[in-house]
């Protein structure tokens, strides 16, 4: 490696080091000014990815599902960050996007295979079954079961709260409610639950 | 996502849930779900990048400034316009052509408008002269053919 290469791979260092620093307003700004998008909107992806596509998955269990999902939202952001006006926080807004395209899905899913769900409960149900596997197993496959059952918008509400920790006004802005409609789904998922555990 | 750090009734609504399945199962399922397969991030950051770069070369996307846009909506707003004038004075013209009956226009204004277009009813008057002379011609040798055939 000759004095320039070393130079310039430097010098990449340094700017990706910068542009790591940079919190999500300023690259989203560089984004909007800069004739180079791709660095800032790489910087967001990689900040915001992980959480994103695990929201996802959560909702639609299904990894290839969750990936598909995952690539057109952020595809989406791609294309409107330009109008973005940073009236809410970038992770809300992608949030908002996220949201909106799962609820889409999990609505197109419903009206294509009605029956395979119905299968699939049926897997549940077989597994659950199975006397001989461990108590927590069991209590395991109960609750994946009682939360597939919840309905799309509680379901949400209820893994961004439990396992995102997001508060309700967060919640709200992203499902589109406000923070008692938020906290009312959030406790409405509880007591469906419970009452899913108790009937079955 | 930050979670907010003085959001208290974050604890009970875990609680609560904690209290219905255990704490344990609840993790459980957050580690399986968060189980990809080996640079599974990579791949998708580099999915997402490439789709992007297709989706730019085929069709550049062009970023109208603002004084751009401000012309083309200035076009618009011109194009509206002369159209509204257009069909507001052909309605008005209408208007007036239906609300107007011979008696209310001035003597003097008809006069100059018989003076303006004089040469033009002088020769249509001629035409119909013209015309109506032919007429009477045929009529009078007619009448002239059938007193004829009486006196035969």
């Amino acid at each position: 490696m000759n004095i320039k290469d070393k130079a310039l791979n430097l010098s990449s260092k340094v700017l990706s080091k910068f542009v790591s620093m940079q919190s999500d307003q300023e690259l989203i700004i560089e984004f909007q000014q800069s004739a180079h998008k791709e660095a800032a909107f790489t910087q967001l992806l990689k900040r915001h990815q992980q959480k994103l596509f695990y929201q996802i998955k959560r909702m639609v269990t299904e990894h290839a599902d969750a990936d598909d999902i995952a690539q057109q939202v952020w595809i989406k952001v791609w294309n409107k960050l330009d109008g973005f006006k940073m009236e809410s926080e970038f992770a809300t807004w992608l949030f908002r996007v996220a949201y909106n395209e799962t609820l889409n899905f999990l609505q197109k899913q419903k009206k294509q295979s009605s029956q395979n769900i119905s299968a699939d409960n049926l897997d549940y149900e077989n597994a659950a079954s199975a006397a001989d596997g461990p108590k927590s197993a069991q209590i395991q496959i109960a609750l994946e079961q009682a939360i597939q059952q919840l309905p799309e918008k509680q379901r949400f509400v209820f893994m961004l709260r439990y396992f995102e920790e997001c508060n309700y006004e967060k919640i709200a802005s992203i499902t589109g409610t406000t923070v008692g409609g938020a906290k009312a789904n959030f406790h409405q998922a509880i007591k469906k639950m419970e009452e899913i555990l108790k009937r079955d | 996502m930050q979670p907010q750090q003085n959001d208290n009734t974050l604890l009970d609504d875990k609680a609560q849930v904690e209290n219905l399945f255990n704490k344990q199962s609840l993790q459980q399922m957050e580690e399986t779900l968060k189980q990809t397969p080996v640079d599974f991030f990579v791949a998708q950051e580099e999915a997402i990048l490439n789709t992007i770069r297709k989706t730019n070369t085929n069709a550049k996307i062009i970023s109208i400034t603002t004084w751009k846009k401000l012309a083309i909506a200035a076009s618009f707003i011109a194009i509206a316009a002369s159209a509204y004038i257009f069909t507001a004075s052909n309605n008005k013209t209408k208007e007036i052509a239906n609300n107007l009956t011979i008696q209310e226009i001035p003597t003097s204004e008809i006069e100059s408008y018989v003076n303006d277009y004089e040469g033009i009813a002088e020769i249509d008057w001629q035409s119909e002269i013209n015309k109506e002379g032919s007429n009477l011609e045929n009529i009078t040798t007619y009448l002239k053919e059938d007193s004829n055939k009486n006196q035969e």
